[in-house]
């Protein structure tokens, strides 16, 4: 698969186990990326794990709500599914604008209806999933941890990984409150 | 009583380390016992890019939020309707809260339980609008419906061997593989997920998983 973000630490982070990425600081269209991967510009399925607090492209852009939810929309084949476990919220008091700030996002929904798109939305109902997973990772069939550089610190120090995290870390942050964790 | 260290929010870009009351089996507003509820000792529990979104002061939260809704914990009590899940056991908390008894539950969708929440369908742990429950960056937390909601690892002393994978089941991971599952990835799929955060890197990994080409 191909992952596509603007922070270069995360990027590689990505490619660490295997993906193939796409740096969307650069001018390139987002489909001529795609293209040179897979050999066209588009993907069976695309995922949004970005959020209300997207970027838009390219250098100095600035917060563009709608940016992803285009984006995945311009590059997933006809007929597809777009995933969207990125954030998206009914009141945003840091909003862009005064539609934002209600939760209304310019979003391309003719492009979706011309392409036949469908999309799912949602916190993810964590149940349907665990046990499955559970058994992938005890059974070692997935290296999780690895892939999203799980880093422990003590509680304490969670101040300190908030701001880490908000910097762009390419880490995933455990708190152990206990001192329990090897 | 033991104290309770848990993570707040102060203000647009702060939080901070606060002692709160220790978790008790009971719910605060219907003024009764949580019978049904377990408390934990907290072994892992991660910090979430949503967190983020109150910690920027992009949310309604106000200022003494507790923090926290990926949590991996020990049992050390339970109430007395808990008839499964038993002192000394490792388990995993989806950090959607859940009833197991309303019609979404009871058709998978516990992300929008209809009783957990009084303002809206859904609830979470220590998460502004998610009914009010004390998050789970502490030391010790309450945990309702317990044998509904709690995954039991099998073996505690392998649990605690993979304890960093298996912090990342009461969330980062299954919405990972939800994003890919519900864009259809399967074999030989071509994917792109936008975002390399933690989200984006489970969705990533549950990709691989699932089998697809590029």
């Amino acid at each position: 698969m191909i992952v596509g973000d603007i922070n270069p630490e995360r990027l590689a982070q990505a490619k660490s186990f295997g993906c193939e990425t796409v740096d969307l600081r650069t001018k390139a269209e987002l489909p001529d990326m795609i293209a040179q991967i897979v050999g066209e510009p588009v993907v069976d399925a695309a995922i949004d794990c970005v959020g209300f607090e997207a970027h838009g492209h390219g250098k100095g852009a600035g917060e563009a709500p709608a940016t992803v939810l285009n984006d995945v929309m311009s590059i997933t084949r006809v007929a597809g599914r777009v995933g969207i476990p990125g954030l998206y919220v009914t009141g945003d008091p840091g909003g862009v604008d005064e539609s934002a700030k209600v939760g209304r996002l310019g979003v391309n929904l003719g492009l979706g209806w011309a392409k036949s798109l469908s999309f799912t939305t949602g916190q993810t109902p964590v149940m349907r999933y665990h046990r499955q997973l559970m058994m992938a990772i005890l059974n070692d069939k997935v290296q999780i941890a690895k892939a999203v550089n799980a880093t422990v610190i003590p509680l304490d120090k969670a101040p300190q990984g908030y701001q880490d995290f908000d910097k762009g870390a390419a880490k995933k942050f455990i708190l152990d409150p206990h001192g329990l964790i090897k | 009583m033991a104290g309770n260290k848990c993570v707040v929010y102060v203000e647009p870009g702060k939080v901070k380390i606060e002692s709160i009351a220790y978790p008790k089996l009971e719910l605060k507003e219907q003024h009764r016992k949580c019978e049904h509820g377990v408390i934990l000792r907290v072994i892992a529990t991660n910090i979430c890019g949503s967190d983020q979104h109150m910690v920027r002061g992009r949310t309604t939260a106000p200022q003494g939020q507790t923090l926290g809704h990926e949590i991996t914990g020990e049992v050390i009590e339970t109430g007395r309707d808990v008839e499964f899940i038993k002192v000394g056991d490792i388990v995993s908390v989806p950090f959607n809260i859940a009833c197991g008894r309303c019609r979404m539950c009871k058709t998978g969708n516990t992300g929008v339980c209809l009783n957990v929440n009084p303002a809206r369908p859904g609830a979470a742990y220590g998460y502004v609008d998610m009914g009010g429950w004390v998050g789970g960056q502490a030391e010790y937390v309450m945990v309702p419906y317990a044998d509904w909601n709690l995954l039991k690892f099998p073996d505690k002393a392998q649990a605690m061997e993979k304890i960093k994978d298996l912090t990342m089941l009461s969330d980062i991971f299954p919405t990972g593989y939800h994003g890919a599952i519900s864009a259809g990835v399967t074999t030989g799929s071509t994917v792109y997920v936008a975002g390399a955060g933690p989200v984006g890197l489970a969705c990533a990994a549950s990709c691989q998983l699932l089998g697809r080409r590029w």
